[in-house]
């Protein structure tokens, strides 16, 4: 049963169908010709696949990024870090990355990051002399640790696919996000050897001052998400609510930078590109039914276990292969095909599913990053008319910092676990 | 053909005029849930349900116009290694088989409605042909947009076929 509905599903995705359809047509047809189950459980599993509080979560995070890019909240948020870093060598670069760990305290996606930060930083850098290809792969790479310090739509996903507390995933998002922005300034005042970066100029203590105010209301966005969650106000999905509301009252009521014609269009958009992710999550369900019943986890865990019972191997196996197949295949889609196929791997290995959460979903944001297939190269070159073919031969170097991070997180489980077993005891 | 664009694009509008009210109101009841629990301390029982039927409503609505405007994600590689008839024959497969999947789903989608018809929410009391309904309402959308998208890439592999033929 298991073999021809992968074969179906590889076929079809290959031709170029839908990955939503092409999941769809292969959970039908197996049901129907290889099992004895009833077609119509197809369409069950559909809408118990989406049917979930925790999803919920989505669209809000969506429209709280969407908001802040149109309510020019990211423009903000980038003088205000550029007031603090401008004075250093390359201290546009470094404004770039603390601009993009700060907007990942308020969005939960990368690509929309790479999409709303980048057209005012790159074009920012570029008038102050950095190479367009230089600042568009800072920004690649910076946007990467969106997802991972909270809030995460990835994490969202995973947290529900897996059943793992969505607080404590997000929670353990805090240090590895720290580590990679570290890295990749790091790696900027390296670079600054190589190519003789440009200096911003010194800010006066009123200037930050007047950054920090301008940008103060958009800065209580992570706090008042992150709070809410700690202080057991609000469960993840209530707090993506508070949060996009509160986002809206600052750029509908206090910024006036979002008119009322523009509320549609950004509903519209907001349930596009959620929709986008969950029909996948939705047809989705039905495969991953499909592999329960025909035991694919517990064949997985034997086959690997016959092999080796050492986890780090087991971790660095996982590694190697989500970073290759990251390349070629879009971070959402992975996610949500494999987190059914390896949770029952890592529970029987005795992995903790918070840190192997934080090990997948970085892995797989460096794969938006990387050529082929990036989806933040894409958006990136696109927005900024950067040629793609420059932009992936200028984005590997800047990608080598965030795989380190990825290798401390997988072989130093407490950099993951440190913040939420002290933040969530007994939770 | 003319006729089958129309009903997409007729499709497409109702996606979008369905999925702004459901939209707004679903950020609506999720934010009034965490108002009336915690600043009010009087929580609606129901929100919860509301808030569960509006999402799939608006994930399903969503997928609907993603597919007008041929959004969801796909590997382009074959598609793009293909020349000239070959692609252009590929495109009707992909076509006819997404048209098959949404058939199927209105199909098998009016049937699980008439199945869950009679068994209710707990706190709403409505029944969860709700929370059902969705599915083969965007599905009739899909399958119109899938229609009108055959019918474009038959044109497409017909004209080259012609082409082909004149040579």
């Amino acid at each position: 049963m298991i073999g021809p509905l992968l074969v179906f599903f590889v076929v079809l995705a290959v031709a170029g169908v839908p990955i939503a359809v092409g999941m769809g047509i292969a959970v039908v047809v197996t049901m129907a010709f290889f099992t004895p189950l009833p077609t119509i459980g197809a369409i069950q599993r559909m809408i118990t696949g989406v049917d979930s509080f925790v999803l919920i979560s989505i669209p809000f995070f969506m429209l709280t990024g969407r908001l802040m890019n149109v309510g020019g909240i990211t423009t903000r948020l980038f003088a205000f870090a550029r007031s603090l870093v401008g004075p250093i060598r390359g201290g546009m670069a470094h404004a770039n990355v603390l601009a993009n760990m700060i907007l990942a305290g308020m969005s939960g996606s990368a690509v929309a990051d790479a999409g709303g930060m980048g057209v005012v930083v790159i074009k920012a850098m570029q008038q102050q002399g950095y190479r367009k290809e230089l600042a568009a792969a800072i920004t690649v790479a910076a946007s990467t640790i969106g997802p991972i310090i909270p809030p995460s739509i990835p994490m969202v996903i995973y947290g529900a696919m897996a059943e793992v507390s969505v607080g404590k995933l997000f929670l353990g998002g805090f240090v590895p996000g720290a580590l990679m922005g570290l890295s990749l300034m790091g790696l900027i005042a390296f670079w600054n050897r190589r190519e003789r970066l440009p200096v911003d100029r010194a800010y006066h203590l009123w200037e930050i001052w007047k950054a920090f105010r301008e940008a103060f209301l958009s800065l209580l966005t992570p706090i008042i998400l992150i709070g809410g969650i700690l202080s057991g106000i609000f469960t993840p999905t209530e707090a993506s609510a508070v949060a996009a509301v509160y986002a809206f009252i600052l750029s509908f009521f206090i910024l006036r930078t979002v008119k009322v014609a523009d509320i549609p269009g950004i509903i519209v958009d907001t349930f596009v590109t959620t929709a986008v992710v969950t029909f996948i999550i939705s047809t989705t369900s039905g495969f991953s039914y499909l592999l329960i019943i025909g035991r694919i986890g517990t064949l997985l865990v034997d086959s690997t276990l016959a092999l080796t019972t050492n986890p780090y191997v087991v971790l660095l196996i996982i590694n190697v292969a989500l970073l290759i197949l990251g390349c070629l295949m879009e971070a959402g889609v992975l996610l949500i095909l494999l987190t059914p196929i390896l949770v029952p791997l890592m529970k029987s290995l005795g992995v903790d599913l918070v840190h192997f959460g934080l090990i997948m979903v970085l892995n797989l944001m460096i794969g938006v990053a990387t050529p082929p297939v990036g989806m933040c190269l894409f958006v990136v070159s696109e927005a900024n008319e950067v040629k793609l073919e420059r932009l992936m031969r200028e984005v590997i170097p800047w990608c080598a910092p965030l795989i380190v991070v990825l290798l401390l997180i997988t072989y130093m489980p407490g950099l993951v676990m440190w913040v939420p077993n002290w933040l969530m005891a007994g939770k | 053909m003319h006729l089958l664009w129309q009903l997409s694009d007729w499709a497409d509008r109702l996606a979008r005029w369905l999925l702004v009210p459901i939209g707004i109101g679903f950020i609506s009841v999720v934010f009034l849930g965490v108002l009336t629990r915690y600043v009010f301390h009087a929580p609606i029982v129901s929100s919860i349900e509301l808030a569960r039927i509006s999402f799939v409503w608006a994930a399903f609505l969503g997928a609907a116009i993603c597919v007008k405007g041929e959004k969801h994600t796909r590997f382009a590689f074959l598609l793009d290694a293909v020349p000239g008839r070959g692609r252009a024959a590929l495109k009707v497969v992909i076509a006819l088989l997404c048209l098959g999947f949404f058939a199927f789903l209105v199909v098998k989608g009016v049937q699980m409605v008439r199945m869950v018809e009679a068994t209710y929410f707990p706190a709403l009391g409505w029944s969860q042909l709700w929370l059902y309904l969705p599915l083969p309402l965007s599905a009739c959308c899909m399958f119109l947009h899938a229609l009108a998208f055959l019918g474009r890439d038959l044109n497409a592999l017909l004209s080259q076929t012609g082409q082909g033929g004149g040579r």
